[in-house]
């Protein structure tokens, strides 16, 4: 008896954790962001944009560098108030998190376009490269924050602040 | 003095319960995106809300019809249903917005996820509409939104120049970064923010709820031509402080932790608390006015009892709608579509069925023999008239820039 | 009621005044919308005679696929084997202002015939916690929970209806169209006391254009000049018939024929002696 009741719990807990993770790590998608454009056209087209004009990869270069940048500066703006006492961790710990989970789909989405000439390889990389850096600053401040880790917060924060500049100086270059 | 504490009432609860999920949204939005240029718009929204509200709130308080019974008296059977479908389709995803605001705030709150706070909050919000008398669910979040001011606060405590933001909001431009069409669609998106089309059903209806009569018009003027306006003040307040905090550093809003973030820069912890008090008093009870708004709408269309004034068995119908409306949208809302992305939808969608009912309250304003000495004079009839074109054209426009700007990318 | 006039002096238009208006009972109570009017031909002319309230009469005012389904369900849903329509008469009808007030026997019969109501009532309100109580106290008499037939206020099928009017096509003998019907006008001719009763056809009102025919500007230009100006435009081929003129109905094939040169003025347009 004592045994059966044990798995329903045990069962009902693995059902709710997994409910819990499907819709915690569920990619949030952006308002205004590249993503939700981006991702349908990927599904439409079997997961690879063809490849189109030099400018309007650089478009698509520019807009995920913005979204990218929105998600960094949200970060290090939730953890630098953190750190000041202004925000509570509970919601510091969500904004950080929408924000890293928001970032999957960016780098998804600018990874999955087809760069249409050799001449953009370079921004291709370059890009990626920007992208996944930021993904690693804004684990790293989930991380310290999830640990209340105030050095490691403030790493973070430092990390984020780097990885933003170099976004928008990016961004800005592109067009 | 009762007289003068009923008004005060009135006022305040106007003014909380102004801003809902599509205010607090995309004024932060397009705070963090266009400064204060786009601040104009809230303005002509707000002006414009009144105008409606006030006229069906007449309308209701001389004649005793309420939005719908009135629409479908002057548009007929045929014309009618295609309007209740379309309205409460718009009303109907806006509650699934204020439901799904609900639940964020409470994740803001909690760490909690929000998709496991939303049954909580669909069946809290049914509990509500089922059981708690209309005044106290009309004054006790309406006064709780009221910490929304907040948002004021936080704006005076930027100390932000202050010349160079009336200038930016009174010298309206698109910025250099962005498109024209981008700019009128988020423009569109502002004016039905301002301008739901539930905000007059549940206003007409509200006032048969609480037996309006000639001698209250008086006292609903007050409420709408002092409480909207500062609840629109709230609205600007949300733009300003994003423009001054997020716009500066690249952040977007797209979510309903971004909105509040100037407020925990400027003001800390406990500014952050009446900012979540108010997101979850203002979605709360916009939850609860949307819900009674589709129950209003649709029995009014069919002649059905409706209403918190008769014992819930006399309105059966009525109550199974609220019922089957509150489970509709937490089962919407579990596909994890993402409440932010719906409020988006919803408030452009809003500024599309707008002249459904625009009209014919505007039309029946008029009608001697139902208003009397209470129809239209020659000033709301101006201003009827001018919000008559600023909503075709909104509604006319609002789908083409939909698809041209690819929902405001 | 509140500050709505009384409707029923003079010419009532019944697309804008009875059509589709909330039916209340002695206490306000909501009893359904006038969803038809049930019509007579007499020696007096036409008359309507009763109010027609509930799905099956809305069904036919839809038409069309919806009106079919809506009808279909009507009658799959309904205990009865060949439902039938209620008609309220007119009798039972006792003021007439922004909603059509009738007697406490018509608001019985309207609470006992109301099926979808009754059953939710009992199947599903009043199983939750809380049903009874939570209004206010204006209301005392017995919940209603079971249903209770009113053959007696059956509505013959063929009987003619206003809809049937409604849209129906105006003829001059020798064939010219006119045009198709938005709007028919009637009198109390035997008010009494507390009762409307019947009311006598009148006037008829044909137009070519349907677009913004319920509005209320048909018969009386009000409102704000920029609707009034469009609507006058667009309607400003509306024609005003009287009844009495009527040579012919034909309700099957929905035609209304009348005499070769007969008076046909635009509504707005009133007699001296009308004034």
């Amino acid at each position: 008896m004592s045994a059966r009741s044990g798995s329903t719990v045990m069962s009902v807990r693995s059902t709710v954790l997994s409910v819990w993770s499907t819709v915690r790590f569920r990619p949030r998608s952006s308002l205004r962001g590249a993503a939700p454009g981006i991702a349908l056209a990927l599904l439409l087209s079997g997961c690879v944009v063809p490849a189109r004009t030099d400018a309007g990869y650089r478009t698509d270069a520019s807009m995920a560098l913005e979204s990218a940048t929105s998600a960094t500066r949200t970060a290090q703006l939730a953890l630098q108030q953190w750190l000041q006492g202004r925000m509570p961790r509970t919601y510091a710990n969500i904004v950080v998190t929408d924000s890293e989970s928001s970032l999957g789909p960016i780098q998804a989405s600018f990874g999955g376009v087809d760069p249409p000439n050799r001449k953009v390889d370079s921004l291709r990389a370059e890009v990626g490269g920007e992208l996944s850096d930021a993904a690693d600053a804004l684990a790293q401040g989930r991380i310290a924050l999830r640990r209340s880790d105030r050095a490691g917060a403030m790493k973070a924060v430092a990390a984020l602040g780097k990885v933003s500049s170099t976004l928008e100086k990016t961004g800005a270059g592109v067009q | 003095m009762k007289r003068l504490f009923a008004v005060a009432l009135g006022v305040l609860t106007a003014i909380g319960g102004f801003v809902d999920i599509g205010d607090l949204v995309t004024n932060a939005a397009v705070g963090a995106r266009f400064g204060l240029s786009l601040a104009w718009v809230v303005v002509v929204g707000v002006l414009g809300i009144c105008v409606f509200a006030e006229m069906s709130g007449r309308v209701a308080a001389v004649s005793g019809r309420a939005t719908f019974d009135l629409v479908r008296e002057r548009l007929g059977p045929r014309a009618g249903l295609l309007n209740l479908l379309a309205s409460m389709a718009v009303t109907f995803l806006t509650m699934a917005a204020e439901i799904g605001g609900v639940a964020l705030a409470f994740e803001l709150a909690t760490s909690v996820n929000a998709y496991l706070w939303m049954p909580v909050a669909g069946a809290a919000v049914w509990l509500v509409l089922w059981r708690v008398k209309f005044a106290v669910l009309e004054n006790a979040f309406g006064l709780a939104g009221l910490s929304l001011v907040v948002f004021a606060f936080a704006v005076w405590k930027l100390g932000p120049d202050w010349g160079h933001l009336v200038s930016a909001a009174l010298h309206p431009k698109v910025p250099v970064t962005e498109d024209a069409f981008v700019y009128a669609y988020y423009a569109i998106a502002l004016f039905g923010a301002a301008m739901t089309p539930y905000e007059v059903f549940f206003f007409s209806s509200g006032g048969i709820e609480e037996h309006w009569d000639v001698k209250d018009v008086a006292t609903m003027r007050a409420n709408v031509f002092v409480g909207f306006p500062l609840g629109g003040v709230l609205s600007l307040a949300i733009a300003a402080s994003a423009a001054l905090v997020l716009l500066p550093r690249g952040i977007e809003v797209d979510t309903l932790g971004h909105v509040a973030l100037p407020v925990g820069e400027a003001v800390g912890k406990l500014g952050l608390a009446f900012a979540l008090l108010g997101f979850f008093a203002a979605t709360f009870g916009a939850a609860c006015e949307t819900g009674l708004s589709v129950g209003y709408s649709i029995a009014q269309y069919f002649g059905w009892q409706w209403g918190k004034f008769v014992e819930p068995l006399r309105a059966a119908r009525f109550h199974v709608v609220l019922l089957l409306a509150s489970a509709t949208a937490v089962a919407i809302l579990l596909t994890t579509v993402d409440p932010i992305m719906l409020t988006e939808y919803s408030v452009v969608f809003s500024a599309v069925a707008l002249p459904l009912t625009y009209l014919p309250i505007l039309v029946v304003a008029n009608d001697r023999t139902y208003m009397g000495d209470h129809a239209n004079g020659v000033v709301a009839n101006l201003l009827g008239s001018v919000y008559l074109v600023l909503v075709v054209l909104a509604s006319v426009a609002a789908l083409p820039l939909m698809l041209i700007t690819k929902a405001g990318q | 009621m509140n500050g709505a006039a009384d409707l029923a002096q003079g010419r009532i238009p019944l697309v804008l005044r009875l059509l589709d208006h909330q039916i209340v009972g002695a206490e306000d109570e909501l009893l359904g919308n006038v969803d038809d009017l049930e019509l007579a031909e007499t020696d007096r002319g036409l008359l309507v005679v009763g109010l027609l309230s509930g799905p099956a009469a809305l069904a036919v005012r839809h038409g069309g696929r919806s009106g079919h389904w809506l009808a279909a369900i009507w009658r799959r849903l309904h205990p009865d084997h060949h439902p039938h329509v209620l008609s309220i008469p007119m009798a039972h009808v006792t003021a007439l202002d922004s909603a059509v007030h009738v007697s406490r026997y018509a608001q019985r019969v309207l609470e006992q015939e109301a099926g979808l109501e009754l059953w939710l009532r009992r199947y599903v309100v009043s199983r939750l916690p809380g049903a009874r109580g939570g209004g206010d106290d204006r209301q005392h008499n017995a919940v209603i929970t079971s249903r209770e037939r009113h053959e007696e206020l059956a509505c013959a099928d063929d009987a003619p209806r206003l809809s049937r009017l409604l849209g129906a096509e105006v003829r001059t003998r020798s064939g010219e169209v006119l045009g198709t019907v938005i709007e028919l006008t009637a009198e109390a001719f035997e008010r009494r006391g507390l009762e409307l009763g019947r009311l006598r056809l009148v006037e008829v009102v044909c137009s070519r254009r349907h677009l913004g025919q319920d509005l209320g500007y048909t018969m009386a230009p009000q409102g704000p000049a920029l609707v009034r100006g469009i609507l006058r435009r667009w309607h400003s081929g509306d024609r005003r018939l009287s009844l009495d003129d009527l040579v012919h109905v034909d309700w099957r094939e929905q035609t209304l024929t009348f005499p070769d040169g007969v008076t046909a003025r635009h509504p707005h347009e009133r007699l001296p002696q009308e004034r």
